[in-house]
């Protein structure tokens, strides 16, 4: 159970490792194949805009050849009516034609005369730009009414649309103007303008192009792409004056295109797949080892800890034995009991710390199976500090430590007395195995309101600054020469999950020189507990 | 272009008499006359003119004048199926009738123009039958774009020695460019004042009449309402056929009144009224048949047994035939009688019968408007009246087409309910555009 939410979490662990860098790499390579999407767009967009312009200089040419024919046909105008009226008959490019005498007197068509049908609409529709004459000259001025102009286009909207009219100041003084047909003007440029060819010839560019008059609607088109009715032209353009109002506009087929700008995506489309197939294949293999390790690690616990199990037992009988065989010795004289209480002494000792070692191994085990659990009972932290002291006396006196102990934590409290002993047990072990240089351990305990503070702080060699944060964690040791320092690396993990079970914590302090660790724990007095 | 046109001038003697004046020239007869050639003298009154032309039959040995066709065709996806191909095999069909001389473009159109056989001569058939046999439908409608090519294509051999024309085929709403019938009436006049005259054949219920007829009307062109696919190929054959008679081109006719005479308004063919003058412009005259200009006259105060000069009228028109510019001159002048017996035995039955056809086709018209503007009841007394009145006229002036009319009409006032409405006002804007513009009738294939 406990393994498999294990496994389920470094299954996620290993998916993020495995997906991470492919959103990443996603991420980045979708921006830059956008951007060269973008830039391949901004391309094509100018390149069409250079199309548009010839397009529009089709255009410009066609009312400026129109410009030269009115030119020709007002120098040769005979300006009585019957000639003006036979002109008008015979000119298809020509709707009705104005002479305006130099005064402003409107001369052809004549309000006052026999007017046709024609003329007379055409002064309904148009006259006024006659009868001001002011008005016609700055018309015909098109947009630079500084220079004196001599002839110019006056754009008037009219009926169904965009009208155009000629105007000319003659030499003379006088102003000749020249209605064009709506119908023709639109029809002689679309004369000019290009069909849709054959699909034969089409390439991917080729798209639509169509003319929009002032209110958008489309008045000619060309291209064999279709576009959507609500298709946004790609890029568009306005003609010059007279045609200003109107837009050229170009639409492109979005798919081919697509097709196109795709190359990047495609691309990265390509290199994201290889790069995750790489990475889960890795990742698999990752996974699998490391789940193997792990398996494999589990089940050297496994097998310690009943190892562990099998040899409490005897490990106890020996231990009390010899403690027996201390006893009886201490009974007989001196001089014949003095090697063999030695040895006996010895044996203690190391039996003593053998306890240990399976003790840490067992409470290690349990806490990875289904945790810790306390059991307090009344008692004073001092001399449950003072009966490890001695037990770990001989063995220090033996590698020439001293110790000193300063006890203020004399209270009775709430206290689970093995657990303590076995922080305190690790400590003064560690100190017993890596310090034994330092000559000297100190041992102080204080007491303020419900919490006992134990510092434990030796001379030996310290810890580096750099090992501060592993030392807590299983199986490390700073040393993994077995010839150093005999151990399992769970020592101190032990103390400190025994220490933070114990409502407190232990700490490692900063000193100078030597390891100095500080033992809290949450010790209520037994009093409060009772009135509790 | 025009320079090498020789000019040839022939004058009709002016008969001044009340009897008809007819002259003859090249290739038309001219025929000036007065529905009442006398009238009763006294207050002002008013009476019409018309100046006929008749095309002359050419003589079987001539050759006939080679054409410049441009075949317009919709392809919109409304074509699409059985309208498609029945249009491409009548316009297939129709260039067996065509030889080597002449000139033939194939221009089709859905939301853009494509010119599918530039304006060449005919020298290879089968190529243009393969383009033609290509076609396939979808798409919008961009009638204008495809007239505009097609007239282009035209123009690119434009010639006063052929008969230059733009045959336009189409079933749908033009969706892409102009479509105001104005407009396209604008762009048929402007075509015809180039000798281009452009025929609108629409088929169907769905296409535009109006812009239809105008564009035709204006162009000297003839429309037709197609209303099934099937009888397509005996419409593009009509309209070969037409194109093939033509015996003369750009006929002006131009219509002086006398002093004192005031011209009120042209009925039928319209043209230009300036003061006493009035200019008809007829893009061209058909073998063995008449088109005529009819003007309405106010004639002043006036004294038994005077005589009073009413028009001189001048023709001037391109022979095809000898390639020359030929002119007619005749004149017109009103007796005046004191006696309504003899101003009735005078009156001149046929000028009254087309001046009655004319009028009644005016009514016709403004029937349309009515009906359009939701006036139901009104457009139908309308129609009531104008088949009385042409049945009341058909027997005083023993005319047959009055008769026909007058039933038309009568058929007409019966249908104008919502159902029967786009089909009738098509029918209805078909015949004002025949009856005005005199244009012959698309014979009816003899049933099976």
């Amino acid at each position: 159970m406990g393994t498999d939410v294990l496994t389920r979490k470094h299954l996620a662990l290993f998916w993020l490792i495995v997906c991470l860098p492919l959103v990443v790499l996603s991420g980045v390579g979708w921006r830059l194949a956008r951007n060269e999407h973008d830039m391949a767009r901004q391309r094509l967009r100018e390149l069409l805009l250079v199309r548009l312009r010839d397009v529009a200089q089709v255009i410009e040419d066609v009312f400026e050849q129109r410009e030269r024919e009115f030119q020709a046909l007002t120098d040769l105008l005979n300006r009585d009516p019957v000639s003006i009226r036979q002109l008008i008959r015979r000119e298809p490019g020509v709707a009705q034609l104005v002479w305006l005498h130099p005064d402003g007197t409107l001369l052809h068509p004549d309000p006052g005369g026999d007017l046709n049908a024609a003329e007379r609409q055409f002064l309904i529709d148009f006259g006024d730009l006659f009868l001001a004459d002011e008005l016609l000259l700055k018309a015909a001025a098109g947009q630079e009414a500084a220079a004196a102009p001599a002839s110019g286009w006056i754009v008037r909207f009219q009926g169904p649309g965009l009208n155009l009219l000629y105007a000319r100041r003659m030499p003379s003084g006088g102003v000749a103007g020249i209605l064009m047909p709506r119908a023709r003007w639109m029809a002689d440029l679309i004369a000019q303008l290009p069909n849709t060819t054959e699909s034969g010839s089409r390439t991917s560019w080729d798209g639509r192009i169509r003319l929009v008059d002032s209110n958008g609607r489309p008045i000619y088109e060309w291209g064999s792409f279709e576009p959507a009715p609500d298709a946004m032209p790609l890029t568009e353009l306005a003609p010059e004056y007279p045609l200003s109002s109107w837009r050229l506009q170009h639409f492109v087929d979005d798919a081919a295109f697509a097709a196109v700008g795709q190359g990047a995506y495609f691309n990265l489309l390509s290199i994201l797949a290889a790069t995750g197939l790489v990475l889960v294949v890795a990742g698999a293999w990752f996974y699998r080892e490391y789940n193997r390790q792990v398996r494999e690690a589990l089940q050297r616990v496994s097998f310690v800890n009943q190892v562990s199990h099998e040899l409490k037992t005897p490990l106890t009988n020996i231990r009390m034995y010899a403690e027996l065989l201390e006893s009886d010795l201490d009974q007989t004289p001196d001089d014949e009991a003095e090697a063999p209480r030695e040895h006996v002494k010895v044996i203690v000792e190391e039996s003593q710390r053998l306890s240990r070692l399976i003790g840490n191994v067992l409470t290690f085990a349990q806490h990875q199976r289904d945790g810790l659990t306390l059991r307090r009972r009344p008692a004073v932290v001092d001399d449950v500090i003072f009966t490890v002291l001695q037990r770990f006396e001989p063995a220090l006196q033996r590698r020439g430590v001293e110790v000193a102990f300063e006890r203020a934590a004399g209270a009775l409290v709430e206290l689970d007395v093995d657990a303590l002993e076995q922080v305190l047990g690790n400590l003064l072990s560690n100190v017993e195995k890596y310090a034994p240089s330092g000559k000297r351990v100190a041992v102080s305990s204080r007491q303020k309101d419900d919490y006992t503070s134990i510092v434990v702080s030796d001379e030996g060699p310290g810890i580096p600054a750099r090992h501060r944060a592993r030392i807590f964690r299983p199986f490390q040791r700073l040393s993994n020469h077995i010839a150093d320092s005999p151990g399992t690396g769970i020592g101190l993990t032990i103390a400190r999950q025994l220490a933070r079970l114990h409502g407190g914590d232990l700490a490692l302090l900063s000193s100078e020189g030597g390891a100095r660790f500080e033992v809290r724990l949450h010790t209520p007095s037994t009093e409060s507990e009772a009135t509790a | 272009m025009f320079r090498s046109w020789k000019t040839v001038v022939i004058v009709a003697l002016p008969a001044l008499v009340a009897a008809q004046p007819r002259a003859v020239a090249g290739s038309a007869t001219l025929d000036v006359s007065l529905a009442h050639p006398t009238l009763l003298a006294g207050g002002p009154q008013t009476t019409y003119l018309k100046v006929g032309l008749t095309g002359i039959m050419p003589s079987p040995a001539r050759k006939r004048p080679p054409v410049n066709v441009a075949l317009v065709l919709d392809k919109s996806g409304s074509m699409t199926g059985h309208k498609i191909d029945q249009a491409k095999d009548a316009a297939i069909r129709a260039l067996d009738r065509l030889n080597a001389d002449d000139i033939v473009s194939v221009v089709v159109y859905d939301s853009t123009v494509r010119v599918i056989v530039p304006a060449t001569k005919l020298t290879n058939k089968n190529a243009v039958r393969q383009a033609i046999q290509r076609i396939y439908a979808g798409g919008n409608t961009a009638l204008f774009g495809g007239v505009s090519k097609g007239a282009a294509e035209v123009r690119k051999f434009l010639d006063r020695n052929r008969v230059n024309r733009v045959i336009l085929l189409s079933d749908g709403l033009a969706n892409v460019g102009p479509s105001a019938p104005s407009d396209l009436g604008q762009l048929g006049a402007s075509l015809m004042k180039e000798g281009i005259a452009v025929s609108t054949l629409g088929l169907g219920l769905d296409y535009n009449e109006d812009l239809m007829v105008a564009l035709a009307s204006r162009s000297d062109g003839n429309h037709v309402f197609v209303e099934e696919a099937a009888q397509l190929a005996a419409v593009f054959d009509y309209e070969f056929s037409e194109a093939l008679s033509v015996v003369a081109q750009e006929v002006t006719i131009v219509i002086r009144c006398a002093p004192g005479i005031r011209p009120v308004r042209l009925l039928g063919i319209g043209g230009e009224i300036n003061g006493r003058e009035v200019v008809v412009q007829l893009n061209q005259l058909y073998s063995d048949q008449e088109k005529y200009a009819l003007l309405e006259v106010e004639i002043p105060e006036s004294t038994p047994l005077q005589v009073r000069p009413v028009a001189d009228v001048e023709v001037a028109y391109a022979n095809m035939a000898t390639q020359s510019t030929d002119r007619m001159n005749s004149a017109v002048s009103v007796t005046f009688e004191a006696s309504e017996e003899v101003v009735a035995e005078r009156m001149d039955k046929n000028v009254m019968a087309e001046s009655v056809l004319q009028i009644a086709n005016g009514l016709n018209a403004l029937a349309v408007t009515l009906r359009d503007q939701g006036k139901t009841q009104q457009a139908k007394e309308i129609l009531d009246k104008n088949a009385e009145y042409l049945t009341s006229n058909a027997i005083q002036l023993e005319s047959k087409k009055l008769e026909e009319r007058a039933s038309d009409n009568k058929d007409q006032a019966g249908n104008l309910d919502e159902k029967n409405w786009s089909r009738s006002r098509k029918r209805m804007r078909g015949l004002q555009q025949q009856d005005a513009r005199q244009q012959r009738a698309v014979p009816q294939k003899k049933a099976e």
